[in-house]
């Protein structure tokens, strides 16, 4: 093997530790990893090189306390090994699949999937997960499924699922509202974060809300929010709020 | 906690010991989550690639080769991957949530970077990284800490992709070269 070719392979290596290549490049990379022993060898000494840097520099933040419980929830769950290579994912156009056995299709939505949709977090991996009181599943006017909105069954906690990873327009956000049965005003229950999955605590006025509530809206807002208390924007989604059994 | 536990935790993650997978939450989830926000500034985002990162350890605990390198290397490289796939799959620059004065060195300017280069002086590492020249070091940063891909380092020191390029290009050579002498 020619010093050319290893100085460059070097470079590769380091590359991808650091994230810079293309993601064509990148998957590239990740096919010849299992052939290419020195390649991998590579990526090792610049992941512990890098490793040692952020173990350093990058200040600890304690994550929530909920995050351990939920963790260790998935695996009692029995989650599915992801993809098996490291990065594999990245680029390789399974991204949206990255979450298959967390997202089972619509049709399993009104059945088995409810037992998943609500984890509450607790340190004890046994634990069964519980069912939610109230559902909204927020489409498309394509069929697309773009959000599940769970409320458990305390009336507590709101889980939001972004199932199709929604991003809102630049300069806006997407903000949830309770639309009540009778003449009520609209009230909100926060902005739609573009992570998978998201869990707020309801304050006392938004429970009194869903208590009453038929329909969850998105309305598009200015970013941040609305600064009136009420919907500024267009309502661009609608969906019935579905109470299940177990309320 | 070092190395060798997390090296032992690794194995006990591997052969499904709970109380392993919480020992090792406990000892390195503050500092992945730290990695993160780094990149995703966000904590919703950063929440979600710490739970597919500890996920992942424990799926492919099994996969992990300890005469390959250390295992809190290859924790910290798959906490880094995560965070830059939810990073990539953004169809916008995330918003800055979070105060950033946080996260070391979230932008690194000059400043940080001399900080960065006196942390640990006796690491070959930090010594390689200072003969360096600076647009090569904050090229690497904002890549490293960051998650910067090119064109956005190009953006953020309003210099041409080209260059940006040559610098990472050059830094990686350069810090491969003096890491081996």
């Amino acid at each position: 093997m020619s010093t050319h070719y290893q100085r460059y392979r070097n470079e590769l290596a380091g590359a991808y530790v650091l994230g810079t290549l293309q993601p064509l490049v990148r998957r590239r990379i990740e096919r010849l990893l299992p052939d290419d022993a020195e390649l991998a060898a590579a990526i090792v000494f610049w992941e512990a090189q890098f490793a040692q840097l952020a173990l350093e520099q990058v200040v600890a933040v304690e994550p929530p306390a909920h995050i351990h419980g939920q963790l260790r929830q998935r695996i009692a769950a029995g989650s599915a090994p992801p993809a098996k290579a490291v990065g594999k994912v990245a680029g390789s156009g399974k991204q949206t699949n990255r979450f298959a056995w967390l997202f089972p299709t619509a049709t399993a939505l009104a059945a088995g999937f409810l037992l998943a949709i609500l984890l509450r977090p607790a340190p004890a991996p046994e634990l069964a997960p519980v069912l939610p009181a109230q559902l909204a599943l927020i489409s498309a006017e394509s069929g697309a499924q773009l959000w599940l909105i769970g409320i458990e069954a305390a009336g507590k906690r709101m889980e939001v699922r972004n199932l199709d990873t929604v991003v809102a327009p630049a300069g806006k956000d997407y903000q949830l509202w309770a639309l009540a049965k009778n003449d009520k005003p609209p009230v909100s229950l926060g902005l739609l974060p573009g992570a998978r999955i998201t869990e707020r605590q309801l304050t006392d006025v938004q429970r009194a809300a869903l208590a009453e509530a038929g329909t969850l809206a998105i309305s598009e807002e200015p970013t941040g929010g609305s600064s009136t208390g009420a919907p500024t924007g267009p309502v661009v989604y609608t969906a019935p709020l579905v109470t299940t059994s177990s309320s | 906690m070092i190395n060798t536990d997390i090296n032992e935790l690794i194995a006990a993650c591997a052969l499904k010991h709970v109380d392993a997978f919480d020992a090792l939450y406990k000892a390195v989830a503050a500092q992945l989550f730290g990695i993160s926000l780094c990149i995703l500034k966000r904590e919703e985002l950063a929440e979600e690639a710490l739970q597919e990162t500890f996920l992942q350890v424990w799926n492919r605990a099994g996969e992990y080769d300890s005469s390959k390198g250390e295992a809190i290397s290859w924790v910290v490289a798959l906490c880094r991957y995560r965070s830059l796939d939810l990073l990539r799959r953004q169809s916008r620059q995330p918003d800055i949530s979070l105060d950033a004065s946080n996260l070391n060195p979230a932008d690194p300017n000059d400043s940080q970077l001399d900080h960065l280069m006196t942390g640990t002086q006796q690491r070959k590492l930090y010594d390689c990284l200072a003969e360096l020249a600076p647009e090569q070091r904050k090229s690497i940063a904002l890549a490293y800490f960051d998650g910067l891909s090119q064109p956005e380092i190009a953006d953020r020191m309003h210099s041409p992709l080209g260059t940006v390029k040559s610098w990472v290009r050059r830094a990686l050579q350069s810090l491969r070269g003096c890491l081996q002498t």
